[in-house]
C-alpha cells in the first residue's frame, strides 16, 4: 500500500537513506562530487530519470527554543530520483547499466554490491522511505516525450518564422517537406 | 558525529553561493551543483514535526493525493516541476553494525522540490500566494516563521536547506514552463498533422494558422 | 586649500524652463511620512531641469576629497519641497563600493553591503545580458574597472549653470589634487519627453507611500479590488517598512537609513536600426510600421497604452494623467492587445498571468530616473550618423539583487517567467543568437526574427546614494 504513495501517474519518487560507514564520509563526498554532470551523468544513460540528487545528510538543524535538541548518530547518503515506471525495472536498470553506483554506495553499511542483484534490491528497499505525497507538474509524461517535445517545439518555431508570409501552396509544400517527408 | 559536506549556518548562504557560482567560481561550483542545475533549483529540507501534528499531516497527505491540495495549490505555480513530502519516522533505516541506530525524538518532514529558480522568488510565491498551505505543512513545526512575511521564511529555508552533493536532470536547460509548453505544442502538432493529410493548400493554411494561434503562447 | 572658489548663483527662476510635458503635470504634493530633509532629493521625485551631467570621479587624495565633499554638502539637494520653482542647479552624490573602500569606510561597514554591490555591475555582466558588444571590455573608459569612486549628478536650468558647476568641480578637484573626472556624460531632455526612438518615456513610476508625492492610477500596485495602492517606502529607501512588512536588509549605520542603491547604465540607442526594422518589417505586418513599433514597446509613440487603446493612439487618454498609466494585463493574458513580450509589460508586469494579481511583482519595482543623451537623429534618416545617443538609465531600489537585477536578468535577458522561453526583450535586450524573436500575438501570430540589437551598454556602475547625514559623516 505504502508503495503506491511513491507514484504519480507514470512517475515514481524514490527516496533512500543509507547509513555511511563511520569514517567513510570523505570518500562518499568525493564519490558523489565526481559523478559527471549533465549528459555525461551515468543517470543519463537510463533515459528514464527526470531528476535525481545524491547528497550527504549529516546533521539536524535545531529549530529553536521550543524544540528539544535532537541529533543524528549516523551520517547518511540520501539518494532521490523521479523516474518513469516502477521501482523494480528501475533497480534492474541501475544493476545493468550504472556500474558507477558501487562507487557511492560501497561506503554505506550493509551494501551488498551490484554483483549481488537480489541483495542489492532488498537493501535499497529496506532503506527506502516511502513518499507521503508526490506532486508532478506534467504527469504521465516520460523523459523521452519531454525531450522530444522540446526539440519539436524548436523545430516548429523555426518553421513558423521561416514560413511566415508564404502563400498556401508553398506553405503546404514546405510543411510536408519539413515534417512529413523528412520523417 | 563528524561533519562533512557543507555546514548549516548563515541565512545568506544560498544566495552567496548562487551569486558566487554565477561568477563561475570553480571552487564553489561543486557545492552548488547539489542545489542548482541549468534552469532548475532543488530545495531539500528535513525538519521536525510536533508529535500531535503527525497524524494530521499524514491524513492530509493521504487525502492530498485525491483531494488535490497539492495539485490545485502548489502546482498552480507553473515553475514547480516535482515536489515530494515524506514523513520520516523517528527510527531511520538500520543496517546493523557498524551503523549506530538512530532513534530520533521526533518524526521529521523530508521535503524536496525541483523548481525554476531563483529560490527566493519561489519562497515569495509560497508566502504571498498560498500562505495557508505552507502554514499547514510546516506551521506546526517548532519556531516556524509562518508567512507572510516572506523574508523570515527565507531565512528559515536557508537555515534548513540541505546543500551539496550532485544533482541531475535529463533536461536541465528547459524550465518547467518550457516543458509544459513544449508538451502542449507537440500534442497540438500531432493533431495538425493527422487532420491535414488530405487537405488542399488553402484549407491546410487555415488549419496551420489555427494551430499557430493555439500554441503561440508556447513558442 | 581651495578657498577661492565662488559659490554658484542659486537664483530662483521662472518655472517655464522646466520641461515637464503638459500632459504629465507635476504630481500633487502631500505631507511626507519620510525624513525628506535627510534624503537626497531625486530618490522620491524626478528633477525636471532640462540639463544634466553625470560625472564620475576618482578620488586621488582622500583627505582632500573629503574636504571637497564637505564644501559641496550645502548644495546637495534634499527631498524637502522647494516651493514653486526649483533651484537653478541641484547636485546628488553616490558612491561605488570601490569608492567607499577607497575613502576609508571600515571593513565592518563595508562587509554589511550586499554581495552584488560589492562585486559591482561589471562582475555580473554575463547574467545581466552584458555580452558581446555589451561586455565590460567595450565599456567607456572609467566605468566597470574599479576606478570610479563617486558619481556626481548635476542638474541645471541651462548650460550656463551646468558649466559653472562642472568647471568648479573640475578645477577645485584637480587643482587640489583631490579628484579627477574619469567619465562624464551630459544629458538633456529631448523635446516633449520623448526618447530617441520617438516614444514618450518616463510615464510609469511606482507611487511611494508617504513620499510626499501623490501617485496616479497605475503607478502603484494593483490593490486586488480593481484599484491601485502605493508601494511601501522600504522598497526604495533603507530604514522604512517594505512590502514584506519588515525592514529591508540594509548596510549598518550610518548607511542604515534614508539611503538607497542606485544603478547607473549608459545605454546607446541605434535609432537608425530601429527605424529600418520597423520600416521593413512593418511593410509585412498587417497593422503597419507604427502599430509594429507600438507592439514592440507596449505603448504608441505618444504614450497611449496598447492595453487601453490597441488599434490607434488616443490623444484623450494621453492628455489625461489619470488614464495614461491606468491599465492592467490580467484581462489580456494572451497579449492580443499588448504583446506578452512587449517592453513595458516585461519590465513591469503589473498583474500579468503568473504574477498572481501583482502579489509577485510588488517586490521588484524600481524608481527610474533616466535621461536621454546625445542629439536626436534627424527625421527620416535611416542610416546611423555615428553620433553617440541614447539613455542614461538610472534607478533607485533598496536591493539591487531583488529589484533591478530581477528585472534585468529574469525579465529582460530571459523570457521564461512570461512563457517566452529564452527570448530577451526585443527593444532593449541583447539578442541570444539567430533564434531570438518577438511574437506579436494574433490570429495568426506574427513573428519578428532575427532580433537586431538596438541598445548597447556603454558602461555602468552599482552605487550607494547615502542620506544627507551619512554624507556628512563621510566628510569627517
Amino acid at each position: 500500500m505504502g508503495d503506491r504513495r511513491n507514484i504519480n501517474g507514470t512517475t515514481y519518487a524514490l527516496t533512500v537513506f543509507t547509513a555511511i560507514i563511520p569514517g567513510h564520509e570523505k570518500e562518499v563526498l568525493a564519490a558523489i562530487e565526481s559523478v559527471p554532470r549533465g549528459a555525461q551523468s551515468p543517470l543519463a544513460r537510463l533515459g528514464t530519470v527526470h531528476t535525481s540528487r545524491l547528497q550527504i545528510f549529516d546533521h539536524l538543524v535545531h529549530q529553536g527554543p521550543s524544540q528539544s535538541p535532537d541529533s543524528l548518530k549516523s551520517n547518511y547518503l540520501v539518494f532521490t530520483a523521479a523516474f518513469d515506471g516502477e521501482l523494480e525495472p528501475f533497480l534492474d536498470s541501475i544493476l545493468d547499466r550504472i556500474p558507477e553506483a558501487d562507487g557511492w554506495w560501497r561506503h554505506c553499511v550493509g551494501y551488498p554490491g551490484l554483483s549481488a542483484r537480489a541483495e542489492f534490491k532488498r537493501w535499497i528497499r529496506h532503506n527506502q522511505i516511502h513518499t507521503s505525497l508526490f506532486a508532478v507538474n506534467s504527469p504521465n509524461r516520460s523523459v523521452s516525450e519531454v525531450v522530444e517535445s522540446l526539440a519539436l517545439r524548436d523545430q516548429v518555431l523555426e518553421f513558423a518564422i521561416s514560413a511566415q508570409g508564404l502563400d498556401a501552396a508553398e506553405l503546404q509544400a514546405r510543411f510536408r517537406h519539413t515534417f512529413v517527408e523528412g520523417k | 558525529m563528524s561533519t562533512v559536506g557543507v555546514s548549516a549556518g548563515a541565512s545568506q548562504r544560498l544566495t552567496a553561493v548562487e551569486t558566487a557560482v554565477e561568477q563561475a567560481n570553480p571552487a564553489l561550483s561543486a557545492q552548488l551543483a547539489g542545489n542548482r542545475l541549468g534552469r532548475l533549483f532543488c530545495l531539500t529540507l528535513f525538519t521536525p514535526i510536533r508529535p500531535q501534528w503527525v497524524p494530521v499531516l499524514r491524513a492530509a497527505f493521504y487525502l492530498g493525493k485525491y483531494v488535490s491540495l497539492a495539485q490545485t495549490h502548489i502546482l498552480q505555480f507553473n515553475f514547480i516541476r516535482f515536489v515530494r513530502w515524506t514523513i520520516v519516522s523517528p527510527e531511520l533505516p538500520f543496517n546493523g553494525a557498524p551503523q549506530q541506530r538512530d532513534k530520533l525524538k521526533y518524526h521529521y518532514l523530508f521535503f524536496e522540490s525541483n523548481f525554476d529558480g531563483p529560490w527566493q522568488h519561489y519562497i515569495d510565491a509560497f508566502a504571498y500566494c498560498i500562505p495557508m498551505d505552507i502554514r499547514f505543512c510546516w506551521g506546526r513545526g517548532f519556531d516556524f516563521p509562518a508567512p507572510p512575511p516572506s523574508e523570515p521564511l527565507k531565512r528559515w529555508i536557508a537555515m534548513n536547506s540541505l546543500e551539496g552533493g550532485s544533482y541531475y536532470c535529463a533536461y536541465e536547460h528547459a524550465s518547467t514552463r518550457m516543458v509544459a509548453g513544449a508538451l502542449t505544442v507537440r500534442e497540438r502538432f500531432q493533431t495538425l498533422v493527422a487532420e491535414s493529410q488530405q487537405l488542399d493548400a488553402s484549407a491546410f493554411k487555415a488549419k496551420y494558422e489555427q494551430f499557430l494561434t493555439d500554441v503561440q503562447g508556447h513558442l | 586649500m581651495t578657498g577661492s572658489t565662488k559659490h554658484s548663483p542659486f537664483g530662483l527662476l521662472d518655472g517655464s524652463v522646466f520641461q515637464r510635458p503638459p500632459n504629465l503635470p507635476r504630481r500633487r504634493g502631500e505631507p511626507a511620512k519620510v525624513d525628506v530633509a535627510d534624503i537626497q532629493g531625486n530618490v522620491l521625485r524626478g528633477y525636471s531641469h532640462p540639463k544634466a551631467a553625470y560625472i564620475f570621479l576618482h578620488v586621488d587624495d582622500v583627505a582632500k576629497g573629503k574636504a571637497l565633499l564637505a564644501r559641496m554638502l550645502p548644495r546637495i539637494t534634499s527631498g524637502e519641497p522647494w516651493g514653486e520653482t526649483p533651484p537653478a542647479t541641484a547636485i546628488q552624490v553616490a558612491f561605488t563600493y570601490a569608492g567607499l573602500k577607497h575613502i576609508g569606510v571600515s571593513p565592518e561597514i563595508l562587509s554589511s553591503f550586499p554581495e552584488e554591490f560589492r562585486q559591482g555591475m561589471a562582475a555580473r555582466a554575463e547574467s545581466l545580458g552584458d555580452r558581446g558588444p555589451n561586455a565590460p571590455q567595450h565599456w567607456e573608459k572609467g566605468l566597470g574597472t574599479g576606478d570610479a569612486h563617486v558619481l556626481l549628478t548635476v542638474w541645471a536650468v541651462d548650460n550656463e549653470h551646468l558649466d559653472h558647476v562642472r568647471e568648479e568641480l573640475r578645477q577645485v578637484g584637480a587643482s587640489a589634487g583631490a579628484t579627477r573626472v574619469i567619465n562624464e556624460t551630459r544629458a538633456e531632455a529631448l523635446r516633449a519627453g520623448k526618447d530617441h526612438f520617438g516614444f514618450f518615456d518616463g510615464i510609469s513610476q511606482p507611487a511611494v507611500e508617504g513620499s510626499g508625492v501623490q501617485g496616479r492610477p497605475g503607478d502603484g500596485q494593483p490593490d486586488g479590488a480593481g484599484g491601485w495602492r502605493d508601494v511601501a517606502q522600504g522598497e526604495f529607501l533603507h530604514g522604512y517598512l517594505d512590502e514584506d512588512d519588515g525592514m529591508p536588509d540594509a548596510p549598518i549605520a550610518p548607511f542604515d537609513r534614508n539611503g538607497t542603491f542606485m544603478v547607473y547604465r549608459k545605454l546607446h540607442m541605434n535609432v537608425a536600426a530601429f527605424r529600418r526594422m520597423t520600416d521593413e518589417v512593418g511593410k509585412r505586418y498587417p497593422g503597419g510600421p507604427e502599430q509594429l513599433a507600438a507592439k514592440i514597446v507596449g505603448r504608441w509613440r505618444d504614450g497611449t497604452p496598447l492595453c487601453a487603446s490597441p488599434d490607434a493612439p488616443n490623444p484623450e487618454i494621453v492628455a489625461d494623467p489619470s488614464r495614461i498609466n491606468d491599465f492592467t494585463y490580467a484581462s489580456d493574458a494572451a497579449g492580443l492587445r499588448c504583446p506578452v513580450g512587449a517592453h513595458i509589460r516585461r519590465v513591469h508586469p503589473r498583474d500579468a498571468e503568473g504574477f498572481f494579481g501583482g502579489r509577485l511583482t510588488n517586490r521588484h519595482r524600481i524608481i527610474r530616473r533616466g535621461r536621454t543623451f546625445g542629439p536626436p537623429l534627424p527625421e527620416g534618416m535611416m542610416e546611423d550618423d555615428g553620433q553617440e545617443r541614447g539613455l542614461v538609465f538610472v534607478c533607485f531600489n533598496a536591493s539591487i539583487w531583488r529589484q533591478y537585477e530581477t528585472i534585468q536578468r529574469l525579465w529582460v535577458d530571459d523570457g521564461d517567467p512570461f512563457g517566452l522561453g529564452s527570448d530577451t526583450d526585443f527593444l532593449v535586450g541583447c539578442p541570444k543568437g539567430p533564434k531570438s524573436k518577438l511574437t506579436i500575438p494574433g490570429n495568426p501570430p506574427f513573428f519578428i526574427s532575427p532580433q537586431p540589437q538596438f541598445v548597447t551598454t556603454r558602461g555602468g556602475e552599482y552605487l550607494y546614494q547615502p542620506s544627507i547625514s551619512a554624507l556628512r559623516w563621510l566628510t569627517t
